[in-house]
């Protein structure tokens, strides 16, 4: 077994540094961040398949931080502050956007351009 | 009046300009010189008696016309309903300054306690992908950092319909009708936020005026030539704003940004039809800002300039070349107002600024028309041999005599028309208690005025040069395009001033060969427009580096009251760009918007919460774009072009997935390109 893991063992430890990276620059808390790093590596290597390590690796961690994302209180809508505020999951869909907008709501009135003369 | 001051100088001037001629206007060629002539004196003397007016008008210190409300401690909005947007139009400029200025301008208004009755907007064109994400970023990092939310808003056009006028009018469209009054800015515009408050209190209290212009102060720049601008428009301008208000009262400019509009008739009566015609004579109109003023004045609305308010700042170009590059688009919108001179209805006092805004180029050909005319008067005379008995009677024969005297009594007068308006307005600041001391003392005051003079007279010849050029480009129909301006104090290459004198300097060595060969005392007379020219190349890579205006700010020299009392909104628009961004884990540097979008979680996660959904595309465009993610793949963000970008950009499915599978790269090479360490 050991003999089978030494060759891919430095991706292995690539796979890791990237997943510190990834949950590093997402600036969440310490110790949340390690732990959600441990259980994507943990997961990644008992995934079975031909994927590399860091692909298994990132995976995993998108996974998670799906499942960690729904767990956590959702800001309110409108509330572009805190969503910038609090860390941003990974994989996110427009769905998780909650209410960020950048610009207020349309009111829509016209400019008509009059002719010349 | 005006007209008549105008129209009597110019006749004086000219009739002695006849007689200085060798053939005193009696032939087809001197003529001619003399209607030129006649035409750029009245001209210049424009300047010169609307400096008098204002000269008048400062030295009475009552303006019963005047809109500001000096003194007036009151800077309470309460009780009205003026709600009011802060728009800043850009299209990739300096993302960083731009939200510095807009930081700055908060923080000022902040303090008034009327923070409530204002709306921040960044509009933005543009189409640099990098600057779109970093406009993003910057967004994002300013509510945060003010802890503030819907109150500061950033929308981003697809589409740039119409550059900043269609800009301004889409926000008035989509938004319009939340607000009654907008003011514009510049991307390097800051104001302060008393001004602010006071030009909404000014609009609440008259309620026929439909544009409040202020007076924006050049400032924050380090190069000679942006130097001398800024001194320039500290000295001389509060007497030719004065003057410009005393003659146009109601009827007044527009200048596109530090100004406040009613928003409500702006929308009614200012939307800019399309010329008929191609570009760049017709089509879209370029400077709309005076065709603004023009429309909103039409439809019964004032236009005034509040040349007494303070706290209205602005930035120059920091080279000639950047100045140049300026004065080219808006040379060809201004010619275009051309076409608008006639429109039914339109004031005749904006007519007039139509064709005064015409002219601030034009009159670059008719001097360039003037100084080959006269040249080929004075080759044509060296080969002529003089009539001493010209056909009729005469009891003596006709000398061919040449008075220097009255020559040099003509060139005293230009150079009053020219130069006193400038000497009155550093009297006036002597006479100010106090006031010299801004510019560094009386002293320094009148040395910097020398120095000014000398550098206005060294770039006049190299400005009408390209002036010249510019206004038979329009004409022959080329148009220009519209790109950002450079408002950093990066200076110009000796390669970059050597491809855009050379021609320039080439001629002028010819000209004077010339001269000299066949006449050489105009040759003499010519060398005030002859050796600026010759020396175009250095004159603008010195004039654009800032070491040297450094020298000269630590001389004293070209010094503005606000650098020598730096006022709390600068100093705070200082400190907020000295601010330094910690250092991220990426090896991709601020600049790559798009490498950091596709990698950093958080900013892509953020470009993503501003996208607009995926609409039904057709089977074409999403191939199109899955060929892009395997490109980006494949050979790294450098291979994909802006338009690339843009189209990934603009695409959540495809960029997300981008994302995802950048962080799954395992190969070096690739690795490096978008910015994640080994």
């Amino acid at each position: 077994m050991t003999e089978d893991l030494a060759p891919s063992e430095e991706a292995w430890q690539k796979a890791q540094q990237r997943v510190c990276l990834y949950l590093r620059l997402m600036n969440l808390p310490p110790l949340e961040s390690l732990e959600l790093a441990l259980q994507a590596l943990k997961q990644a290597r008992q995934t079975p398949g031909e994927a590399s390590p860091l692909s298994k690796s990132m995976h995993a961690l998108r996974q998670l931080l799906s499942e960690w994302e729904r767990g956590r209180e959702k800001p309110e809508p409108g509330g572009v502050l805190d969503l910038i505020r609090i860390p941003l999951p990974a994989p996110l869909g427009r769905s998780h956007c909650g209410g960020i907008r950048s610009r207020p709501l349309h009111n829509r009135g016209f400019m008509v351009p009059e002719k010349v003369r | 009046m005006l007209l008549g001051l105008i129209a009597v100088t110019s006749v004086m001037a000219s009739s002695h300009m006849a007689d200085v001629l060798p053939n005193r206007g009696n032939t087809h060629l001197e003529i001619i010189v003399v209607v030129v002539f006649a035409i750029l004196f009245a001209w210049i003397s424009i300047g010169f008696w609307e400096a008098m007016a204002g000269l008048i008008t400062m030295a009475r210190r009552f303006d019963r016309f005047s809109l500001t409300l000096d003194g007036n401690p009151d800077l309470s909005l309460a009780g009205s309903d003026a709600h009011t947007a802060i728009l800043f139009p850009i299209a990739n400029e300096d993302v960083d300054r731009v939200f510095a200025g807009l930081r700055a301008t908060y923080d000022s208004v902040k303090q008034t306690g009327q923070l409530s009755f204002f709306d921040f907007f960044i509009l933005s064109d543009t189409s640099d992908p990098d600057k779109w994400v970093e406009e993003e970023m910057f967004w994002a990092k300013t509510c945060l950092s003010l802890d503030d939310q819907d109150r500061i808003f950033y929308r981003r056009r697809r589409v740039n319909l119409k550059r900043k006028s269609g800009n301004i009018a889409d926000f008035c469209r989509r938004w319009g009708r939340n607000y009654r009054y907008m003011v514009v800015m510049d991307a390097d515009s800051i104001m302060r936020g008393t001004t602010l408050v006071r030009m909404v209190q000014i609009m609440e209290r008259y309620p026929k005026v439909g544009i409040l212009q202020t007076a924006p102060l050049a400032v924050n720049r380090e190069t000679p030539i942006a130097r001398t601008q800024q001194f320039a428009n500290h000295v001389y301008g509060p007497m030719f704003g004065a003057g410009l208000h005393f003659i146009q009262l109601g009827d007044s400019h527009f200048w596109g940004h530090n100004a406040i509009l009613r928003v409500k008739p702006f929308m009614e009566h200012c939307s800019l039809p399309e010329l008929p015609g191609k570009p760049p004579r017709g089509g879209y109109i370029l400077s709309h800002d005076f065709v603004e003023a023009a429309f909103m004045r039409r439809a019964g609305w004032e236009v005034w300039l509040a040349h007494g308010l303070k706290g209205s700042y602005e930035e120059t170009p920091p080279t000639l070349l950047e100045e140049l590059k300026r004065d080219r688009r808006w040379c060809q919108g201004n010619l275009q107002h051309i076409r608008l001179l006639f429109t039914k209805g339109l004031f005749s006092a904006h007519r007039a600024l139509f064709l005064h805004g015409a002219m601030s180029y034009g009159s670059s050909l008719l001097w360039m028309l003037f100084l080959a005319l006269s040249s080929a008067e004075a080759i044509v005379e060296a080969f002529r041999t003089p009539i001493y008995f010209p056909a009729g009677r005469a009891l003596f024969p006709e000398w061919p005599i040449w008075h220097p005297q009255w020559a040099f009594t003509l060139l005293a007068t230009t150079a009053v028309v020219l130069f006193m308006p400038k000497l009155l307005s550093v009297l006036i600041i002597l006479f100010k208690k106090g006031e010299s001391k801004r510019f560094g003392g009386a002293f320094r005051l009148f040395a910097s005025l020398l120095v000014e003079v000398l550098f206005s007279a060294l770039l006049a010849p190299v400005r009408m040069l390209f002036h010249s050029k510019f206004v038979l480009i329009t004409l022959l129909g080329r148009q220009v395009g519209w790109g950002p301006q450079q408002r950093s104090d990066l200076g110009t290459g000796w390669r970059e001033a050597l491809r855009f004198h050379g021609a320039g300097v080439l001629l002028a060595l010819v000209w004077g060969t010339v001269l000299f060969v066949f006449n050489r005392s105009f040759f003499w007379w010519n060398t005030p427009i002859l050796i600026p020219l010759v020396l175009s190349i250095p004159l603008s890579v010195w004039s654009s580096q800032a070491s040297v205006g450094g020298f000269l700010r630590k001389m004293g020299l070209l010094l503005i009251p606000e650098e020598t009392q730096r006022p709390e909104e600068l100093r705070n628009l200082d400190r907020i760009l000295s601010q330094e961004e910690g250092p991220s884990p990426l090896m991709a540097k601020k600049e790559e918007g798009f490498v950091r979008a596709v990698v950093d979680p958080r900013v892509h996660a953020l470009h993503l919460c501003l996208s607009s959904q995926n609409g039904s595309m057709t089977q074409e465009i999403t191939t199109r774009r899955r060929r892009l993610v395997e490109k980006a793949m494949s050979q790294g963000p450098g291979s994909l072009t802006a338009k690339e970008k843009r189209e990934l950009l603009y695409d959540p499915d495809c960029f997300h997935e981008l994302h995802q599978r950048v962080w799954e790269i395992s190969d070096p090479a690739l690795e490096r390109q978008w910015g994640l360490p080994p």
